[in-house]
């Protein structure tokens, strides 16, 4: 087992022995007429905040508080107990009151695209890897712009050295459509290969219409398309998984919010 | 793989996704420049670079990943002199991320904010503050005044918020300030028990605001076996048989023996017209629930035993024999006018005074002259007037003056005298009842005509009960059942006591027995009305109905049931049959015991003990539900207090 597996594998069992002692605990507190909710709010509220930490961790790089993919391992075991001690503080799916109505489904929400932003995590480093590139997101514009300029110099020197239009013309018409920017971004997203046929339509097209010389300009375009078509995907699945924050962590304070709010409000009236 | 070599520090710029800003050619597909935006967020690629001054010169310093020193160099005035229009940088993701979380952290405490601001009872500051809806009731009652009607910190400042989040709140004060439990509300079923269990609290059972239709009172066994030490996993297996006498812990109020009536009064010919039909023409079990009270007297036994009460009078008083006449003849006749008797000798002894003036004989210091005095009554004193006396009523010589003095001052002030008597023995409760009806003029004629050694004439017959005279007696029949003057008097009977040092224990025991008396006088209440004593020996009739009281805790519905059928078929609601499933007669039983002594709790019933199988038959696993709550209460006597009822502040009831 590696160390990943066995971080995992410990925490997750301390996540489950910790769930099943506050699923006993208040199987009992009710049969003794106790009130649990006190105990596993409180827990609930513990774990929320060092969920909510992770992101704190995040921006404290420079601070030794733990390697980064231990959090990442307890936030995404953390994470899952805390759906699973919400119900076991509840005791329902869905409560009555209108604030906690809206806690209640912000904190679906937050559970959910973690679920999502979890899955795509484990799923989209692997697709990137099996583009043989590495690339820095922010470094994409920059990269498209090189790739995009290059192919400009190809079709000038095509059409300088063999004096046909042939090719610019299919350029202007249709690959600069492709080098302006990332394209068949969703379909990338999902590990389509609309690009990929996209471009081999487009060589197939123009192809016929030139002679070998600028065959071999074509080719080289090709090549150039078929790296930003690499970058294309790695601009899908690198957003992808920058992207599902932008709902996760505003939903994630929402609730830190409401549920401050509740803490309160349980302390004022009900404690 | 791209090309490491792009990436060297000469070739490519150090990219920061901290940063809050990129490049506005880059977030529109161009190509960025290398300088990035500035922090402020402000484009920071006008210029190739920042000329650096050297002496007197001003220096490239275009980087070489921007292509290294220009040809033409800086301007004149330091500046670049390769100028580029600025571009609009964008916000990156990290910092988009951010000010989403804190614009959403930012309203969520906003929209909290806005709210509570608004007016307290406002339903949108509510909304915020509950968790969910009361039950129907309990929503109803708080509509006037709100969330403080329970919550104390409601319409506090933020002050007073922060310091009741930590200071507990009781909310059993809150809750018994309407309900009530004839208990102390934080004792486990609000009884005392021999062992002290848990303090309760109302919140440990009942949680509010969980939706108008929430069942706030429904509890599970494993709740009830939590404070039960016996333990019971369901009643058909572990459940403690029933009791010897269940579901009885005392006798009946009122004497009567099933057996004997069913056996024997109900199949003689002589009363079979009158006799019940079945069981329920005496006890009404369609509305019942626990107890079955038996329908009234008028409506069951009277048809046999109302004509035998009138016919139980209550001798109060009568006039004895006396040894030697004491009453003041010209006090009586001055209070009551002269008698016929005395009136005939008056005339008699005034004819021979006028011929004796005729006849001119000597009349001086004439009188009247008086018969030798014999007593019209030959009778003993009655034991209660003897008893109010102080005397004794088989002893002329205690009773001759007393009673003597008591008959003139009845002639004179009709029946205070005798409302006097009463009340220095009886106590208030009943003294005003003894003697309810009993007409003043009434009891001075009686009183006129004893005092003149004479019968009292009653001018009509005494057809309708009530005080009457009658000769030597004054007399109380019973108007019928349930009559208060009977029912007083024999209150007065048990309540009296011989005093220790009085002697008179043979006077108060004379006088029990004549108004207890069962075969004769109106005593004979109590040949249906059990006397019962209590833990200090104060005896009393059972005039009502006593439902049980030794199990508050548990419940029956007779309603319920009446409309199955018994394991055999036969439907409950029979009124032969269906009853005799569970409530079979024991012939044997010695019933009539129990009502020969005076503790309610040492009895034999009627009806054999119903047993815990009888129920089992039905209330089993995989048959009807037989959960604690089905037959158990937490709560024996909940109420509310009076406020509830009439609106109004008051104390509580019971």
């Amino acid at each position: 087992m590696n160390a990943i597996a066995t971080r995992y594998t410990l925490l997750w069992v301390g996540a489950v022995a910790g769930l099943v002692i506050l699923g006993v605990y208040t199987h009992l507190a009710n049969l003794q007429l106790e009130r649990s909710e006190f105990i596993t709010g409180y827990s609930l509220f513990a774990l929320m905040i060092a969920l909510a930490l992770f992101n704190a961790r995040k921006k404290l790089a420079m601070v030794p508080l733990i390697r980064s993919a231990y959090w990442l391992a307890i936030h995404v075991v953390g994470g899952a107990a805390s759906v699973v001690l919400f119900f076991i503080h509840t005791g329902s799916i869905w409560p009555s009151g209108g604030y906690e109505q809206a806690l209640a489904l912000l904190f679906y929400l937050v559970s959910v695209s973690g679920i999502i932003g979890y899955a795509m995590q484990r799923i989209n480093p692997r697709r990137l890897v099996q583009t043989d590139l590495e690339i820095i997101y922010e470094r994409i514009p920059a990269e498209l712009s090189e790739i995009r300029e290059k192919a400009e110099a190809v079709i000038l020197a095509c059409t300088q050295e063999t004096g046909s239009d042939t090719l610019a013309r299919h350029y202007m018409e249709t690959l600069s459509w492709y080098f302006r920017r990332p394209r068949f971004i969703y379909n990338n997203a999902f590990g389509g290969k609309a690009a990929e046929h996209w471009l081999r339509l487009q060589y197939r097209t123009v192809s016929r219409y030139l002679n070998d010389n600028e065959r071999e300009y074509l080719d080289h375009i090709n090549d150039l398309a078929e790296m930003k078509a690499k970058i294309d995907i790695h601009y899908a699945c690198q957003g992808m998984m920058k992207g599902w924050l932008l709902v996760h962590l505003p939903l994630a304070a929402a609730v830190l919010g409401l549920m401050f709010w509740h803490v309160i409000v349980v302390n004022v009236y009900a404690l | 793989m791209m090309d490491p070599e792009k990436f060297k520090h000469d070739s490519s710029r150090y990219e920061r996704p901290t940063n809050r800003f990129r490049c506005g050619r880059g977030a529109e597909w161009g190509k960025p420049c290398e300088f990035g935006p500035e922090t402020t967020g402000r484009c920071g690629g006008m210029n190739e670079c920042r000329p650096a001054k050297v002496g007197d010169r001003w220096e490239c310093r275009r980087s070489a990943i921007a292509g290294g020193p220009c040809e033409n160099g800086p301007d004149a005035d330091g500046s670049c002199c390769n100028k580029h229009p600025p571009c609009q940088p964008r916000r990156t993701i990290r910092s988009i991320r951010g000010l989403l979380a804190i614009s959403a952290f930012a309203i969520v405490v906003g929209v909290i904010a806005l709210m509570l601001t608004l007016d307290s009872g406002d339903a949108a500051r509510d909304s915020i503050i509950q968790p969910g809806s009361l039950t129907g009731g309990h929503d109803n009652f708080t509509s006037a005044e709100g969330c403080i009607s329970c919550h104390s910190a409601h319409n506090e400042d933020a002050g007073d918020w922060f310091l009741a989040a930590f200071t507990e709140e009781d909310m059993t004060d809150q809750c018994v300030d309407c309900h009530t439990f004839g208990g102390d509300p934080r004792h486990a079923h609000n009884a005392n028990f021999a062992s002290e269990g848990p303090t309760t609290q109302c919140v440990m059972c009942h949680t509010e605001h969980k939706g108008e239709d929430a069942d706030i009172k429904s509890m599970s066994d494993a709740q009830c076996n939590a404070c039960h030490e016996n333990s019971i996993d369901s009643f058909s297996s572990n459940h403690p048989a029933f009791g010897a006498n269940f579901p009885h812990d005392r006798r009946t109020s009122v004497q009567f023996n099933h057996t004997s009536h069913l056996s024997k009064y109900f199949v003689d010919k002589r009363y079979q017209e009158k006799a019940p039909e079945n069981c329920t023409s005496c006890h009404s079990v369609d509305t019942a629930a626990k107890a079955v009270a038996p329908a009234s007297f008028e409506e069951t036994c009277a048809t046999c035993h109302n004509p035998a009460i009138r016919e139980r009078e209550l001798l109060v008083l009568r006039l004895p024999e006396f040894e030697e006449d004491l009453i003041d003849r010209e006090a009586v006749s001055e209070a009551c006018g002269p008698t016929m008797e005395r009136w005939e000798l008056l005339q008699e002894q005034i004819t021979e005074i006028t011929d004796a003036i005729e006849a001119g004989d000597e009349v001086e210091n004439f009188e009247v002259e008086e018969e030798e005095y014999e007593a019209v009554s030959l009778e003993e004193a009655d034991p209660i007037s003897a008893y109010l006396l102080g005397a004794v009523a088989d002893d002329m010589e205690s009773y001759t003056e007393p009673m003597q003095e008591f008959i003139m001052r009845l002639v004179e002030e009709g029946s205070a005298p005798l409302a006097e008597l009463v009340d220095e023995k009886a106590n208030q409760e009943v003294s005003a009842a003894m003697l309810s009806g009993l007409n003043s003029e009434l009891v001075k004629r009686v009183a006129c005509a004893w005092a003149a050694n004479l019968e009292y004439e009653a001018p009509t017959e005494n057809e309708l009960g009530g005080w009457h005279g009658e000769a030597l007696e004054l007399r109380y029949a019973p108007t019928g059942h349930d009559d208060n003057v009977v029912k007083a008097w024999m209150a007065f009977a048990l309540a009296s006591a011989a005093e220790e040092d009085a002697g008179d224990a043979d006077v108060v025991e004379a006088m029990q027995n004549v108004i207890l008396d069962r075969r004769e006088g109106a005593g004979a209440c109590t040949k249906c009305h059990a006397i019962s004593e209590d833990e200090v020996g104060a005896r009393t009739v059972e005039w009502r109905y006593q439902p049980s009281d030794a199990r508050p805790f548990t419940t029956y519905s007779h309603g319920a049931h009446i409309t199955l059928l018994n394991p055999e078929g036969v439907n409950l609601m029979d009124p032969e049959d269906g009853c005799n499933t569970c409530h079979k007669i024991n012939e044997e039983a010695a019933y009539q015991e129990a009502f020969d002594q005076g503790d309610p709790h040492t009895f034999e019933s009627n009806f054999y003990a119903i047993q815990k199988k009888t129920c089992a038959q039905c209330h089993s696993e995989g048959q009807v539900q037989q959960d604690c709550q089905l037959c158990h209460v937490y709560h024996a006597d909940p109420g509310f207090d009076l406020r509830m009822v009439e609106n109004e502040d008051a104390e509580s009831v019971d």
